[in-house]
């Protein structure tokens, strides 16, 4: 049947692998040692009793909820503004874009560039323009690590916050701001009364899905700081990916990733339950 | 090329959220090679499923299907040579009008210069040679249904199919493209099937027609028949616009006379129309719009008040009401002078009326006969029909 | 000066501002890929250049593996394109046209793994290839690839094909044609659009890559631009000269597909035109 190759590649790359890890955690697993022997709750009580394994989850959270936040910023900034008609919309829309569409490998590399404390183009300004007495360390420094990171992740993806808002924005009946106008209100008025309930349900679905995949990051993190400095930005995918391929234990790491699903399940179930957005994620026409 | 078809018990079921649904329902008929033959009806009566079941688009639950004795049930529709008018047009957009109307002729891998050939004159017959190159998008509903019926002509298939073709058109082009599919049948003497809830069209252009309710065919005949002697109530309130009127009617005995009475009317009977009555109590009567003609108030068969007065033209439509709140519609030349308030007699031929059964419908009486023996006390009947009678 | 001039002035005031931080790192990143080695390690640097040297996408091509890399990254994104746009579109069309038992929970399934952390899939994937003997392929990270991009893909033809109305095959048939001539003939062109995003969505997700690349590929020569990229940083006889040059190439895909493909992602993103 025609959905036979659709299914037979879901079932051999997805599924398979995910039941596999899934089953993992609960066994010793290791690049050393083959066997696979039954480890019961052994890898998952290890994990907990590790200060890293809460470190990086509290870092995790950090990232994500700091992300998230900078991206639906970015986005209602960009989404609101490119809402009216203005000249060069469509190729301001267009570079919008570009930061979405460029590889994580070139977002990490031109970042390292510019904030680089030595060569950085962005400290050399900072200087010349006396905001900052020393160079700032950015990705190099203990507390500045993380933020510098959630500004890369908010450059990258703010621009998908900013596609959805905008197309959301541009389905809201116009007459709705006039009545509000009508009545008297104001253009913060407007913006609390008539925009925002409408743009309700696309900054939560933005919020899940950017969240998920925040939560998830390891590519960018690793590129740019591989965890650290001294494990600064040290969340849990860089740590799961340390206890699997510098420890090269398996039963452990996927422990650790069955917990990681589980908070994303956990998460996944109050937000439908108490959010119900599953208007915009309708398929059926 | 023309093809009978027999459809033999054929019946469907669909299963939709765990109940079934008998649409088509133990629908035997035969349908002669070369017929215009419709299958009418109201929304949801079966008649889209057998046409689809007919073409191979849905297989059949029961039965079976013969285009001249040859058992096709089970074939594909691709080897079926059929061609089918959809209802929603369906031309391929992205192909040429040349294209399309040439499309089975390419699946069948004809040369391209009988295609050629053959779109160029399936175009000149419905007068679309000048659109040949355009795309359908380019084109007017009307010039795409001729599209539409060029690509089901062009291969000469053994039966064609049109599914409620005129529905996407408007009122004035849906009598244009009347005539031209009926000159169509004219011309290519291919057996038709149609299918439409417009009475109209079942009426005008068939040679037969079906009449379907709920999965089954309540009436199969030529158009005058299914009009004059319809086999239910429904039957002959669907056909015939505007639709016939129904008016309740008593059975009583009147001096040991059996008498039928309702809406101001007394109409005595004969021995065999009450014996066909039987012991019912109640029966509908109907009697067209077409049939009743006005006379002064106090003659005919009742009287009435004008509520109503639409003009149509030449004829006018009006609503009459009757004595027990009934009341009854007709069509004919009507006095300018009468107005509506203004209160008129009805009469109708005895021949004209008809009797329904009151529960099932079915029809019991095509006409009243006249009744043995004139009763002083009975009927108020229309002068002249007493003329001769003793 | 109305009141409404000013607004819009503003408006595109703080446009602009925000623009710059928009575009300023790609611009930057333009600017040092065409700055010549001598000049980059004499800070600081110019913020308008006036001169510019091809230098460093010469040595990119001469003094460096990145063409390896490059080829890898195109046999892998084609390979993953087209078993996405086959597979996907097959699915779509069969999600559209019949009903089938279990076909909620794939719809759902499908959801699911989209929703699925990547690096909890290239744990076993690692396992699992290691021991069938992909890993270190263009197989097993095209196999990859596809785990990730295909569930997408195969909404956005289900999309796609549910806008095409069945009689239009239904008219197909009638004519004569097979269930697959008509799919081919009639459905496809109609579902293009579809066709053409989820080659989009395919490549991109293939050639960005760098998670499923740097932990499935370890074989130098096997590697993706983005994870030879990622190497580049650490030696130090490559310079962010180079490193910026090498950026700027692999980003050209993308940017290509941005410009001339703009219509088709807008219509998915639903901003229609």
């Amino acid at each position: 049947m025609a959905i036979g190759p659709a299914l037979i590649l879901l079932v051999a790359t997805a599924y398979l692998p995910i039941a596999f890890a899934l089953t993992l955690g609960f066994f010793h697993r290791t690049a050393f040692d083959p066997r696979m022997t039954w480890a019961g709750l052994a890898n998952f009580s290890w994990l907990l009793h590790q200060p890293d394994l809460w470190a990086a989850l509290w870092r995790s959270m950090v990232f994500t909820i700091g992300s998230v936040v900078f991206q639906i910023a970015f986005g209602l900034f960009f989404g609101l503004l490119l809402n009216k008609a203005i000249l060069g919309r469509g190729l301001m829309r267009s570079l919008v874009i570009l930061p979405y569409m460029l590889p994580t490998i070139v977002i990490g590399l031109v970042f390292n560039w510019i904030l680089n404390p030595e060569f950085g183009v962005v400290n050399q300004i900072l200087l010349q323009l006396s905001i900052v007495s020393r160079p700032a360390p950015f990705f190099g420094g203990l507390h500045t690590a993380m933020p510098s990171m959630i500004l890369v992740t908010g450059w990258q993806y703010g621009s998908f916050a900013a596609l959805l808002i905008l197309a959301r924005l541009q389905s809201i009946n116009p007459r709705l701001y006039e009545a509000a106008r009508t009545c008297g209100a104001g253009t913060w008025r407007c913006f609390w009364d008539v925009t925002l309930p409408n743009l309700r349900s696309t900054l939560l679905l933005i919020a899940f899905l950017r969240g998920i995949w925040m939560f998830n990051k390891f590519d960018l993190i690793w590129i740019i700081t591989q965890g650290g400095p001294l494990k600064a930005t040290e969340t849990l995918p860089i740590y799961v990916y340390r206890i699997a391929f510098e420890d090269f234990n398996f039963g452990r790491a996927s422990a650790a990733c069955l917990l990681m699903f589980a908070i994303l399940l956990a998460v996944s179930v109050v937000y439908f339950r108490y959010f119900s957005p599953t208007k915009e994620i309708e398929v059926g026409r | 090329m023309a093809v009978s078809l027999k459809l033999e018990n054929l019946t469907k079921t669909f299963s939709q959220g765990g109940r079934e649904i008998l649409a088509v329902d133990d629908l035997s008929l035969e349908i002669g090679a070369g017929e215009f033959f419709t299958f009418v009806g109201p929304s949801g009566c079966g008649k889209t499923t057998t046409l689809r079941m007919i073409v191979g688009l849905e297989a059949a639950s029961h039965g079976h299907i013969f285009f001249d004795d040859e058992d096709v049930t089970h074939v594909p529709t691709q080897k079926r040579d059929i061609a089918m008018v959809f209802q929603d047009i369906a031309l391929f957009p992205y192909m040429s009008v040349r294209q399309n109307i040439g499309y089975a002729l390419k699946v069948a891998k004809v040369a391209q210069r009988e295609i050629d050939r053959r779109v160029e004159e399936a175009a000149d017959l419905l007068s679309i040679s000048d659109k040949l190159d355009m795309k359908p998008a380019q084109l007017s509903g009307g010039q795409q249904q001729r599209v539409a019926i060029g690509r089901a002509i062009v291969k000469e298939p053994k039966v064609l199919l049109l599914d409620e073709p005129l529905s996407a058109l408007d009122a004035r082009l849906r009598v244009e493209m009347r005539s031209e599919i009926l000159s169509l049948h004219r011309r290519i003497a291919a057996t038709i099937i149609y299918v439409t809830h417009d009475q109209v069209e079942a009426m005008t252009m068939s040679t037969r027609l079906a009449v379907m309710e709920q999965g089954r065919a309540i009436q199969v005949d030529r158009p005058r028949a299914v009009f004059s002697r319809p086999a239910t109530e429904n039957v002959a309130t669907f056909i015939g616009t505007p639709a016939m009127n129904i008016l309740e009617a008593r059975l009583v005995a009147h001096k040991e006379k059996p008498v039928l009475t309702g809406a101001g009317l007394n109409l005595g009977l004969s021995r065999e129309d009450a014996a066909t009555l039987d012991t019912l109590q109640r029966v509908s009567l109907g009697i067209r719009p077409q049939a009743i003609r006005l006379v002064p108030a106090g003659e005919g068969l009742t009287t009435g008040t004008i509520r109503l007065r639409e003009p149509l033209g030449l004829e006018d439509e009006c609503l009459i009401a009757l004595s027990d709140d009934s009341s009854v519609r007709l069509v004919g030349r009507v006095p300018e002078t009468l107005a509506e308030g203004t209160s008129v007699g009805i009469t109708v031929d005895r021949g004209d009326i008809y009797v329904f059964h009151p529960d099932r419908g079915k029809t019991l009486l095509w006409g009243l006969q006249e009744p043995r023996r004139q009763s002083k006390t009975a009927a108020i009947k229309p002068a002249s029909r007493t003329k001769g009678r003793a | 000066m109305t009141y409404d001039f000013a607004k819009r002035w503003m408006r595109m005031v703080t446009l602009l501002v925000g623009m710059t931080f928009v575009a300023f790192p790609l611009y930057w990143m333009f600017m040092t890929a065409l700055t010549p080695r001598s000049e980059l390690f004499k800070p600081p640097y110019q913020l308008l250049r006036t001169s510019y040297s091809l230098q460093n996408i010469e040595e990119l091509f001469s003094a460096t593996q990145f063409l390896t890399f490059m080829t890898n990254s195109l046999i892998v994104a084609f390979g993953a394109v087209v078993i996405n746009v086959i597979a996907a579109t097959l699915a779509g069309y069969a999600l559209s046209r019949f009903n089938f038992r279990f076909k909620n929970l794939f719809v759902a399934s499908t959801l699911w793994t989209y929703m699925f952390p990547p690096i909890l899939l290239v744990i076993p994937l690692y396992i699992i290839f290691s021991a069938i003997g992909f890993r270190n392929t263009y197989t097993g990270l095209i196999l990859a690839h596809v785990s990730i991009s295909l569930p997408l893909n195969i909404w956005i033809m289900w999309q796609y094909f549910q806008i095409v109305p069945v009689s239009l095959e239904e008219a197909a048939w009638t004519s004569g044609a097979s269930r697959l001539r008509a799919l081919w003939e009639v459905c496809l062109p109609s579902a293009l659009p579809g066709i053409i995003s989820t080659a989009i969505f395919a490549f991109a997700l293939s050639w960005n890559d760098f998670s499923f690349a740097f932990i499935l590929q370890t074989d130098t020569s096997m590697y993706t631009l983005p994870v030879g990229l990622a190497t580049f940083v650490e030696q130090s006889a490559i310079h962010w000269g180079l490193i910026m040059a090498s950026s700027l190439l692999v980003s050209i895909p993308t940017f290509g597909l941005v410009i001339f493909l703009q219509r088709y992602l807008m219509q998915g993103f639903g901003l229609g035109r």
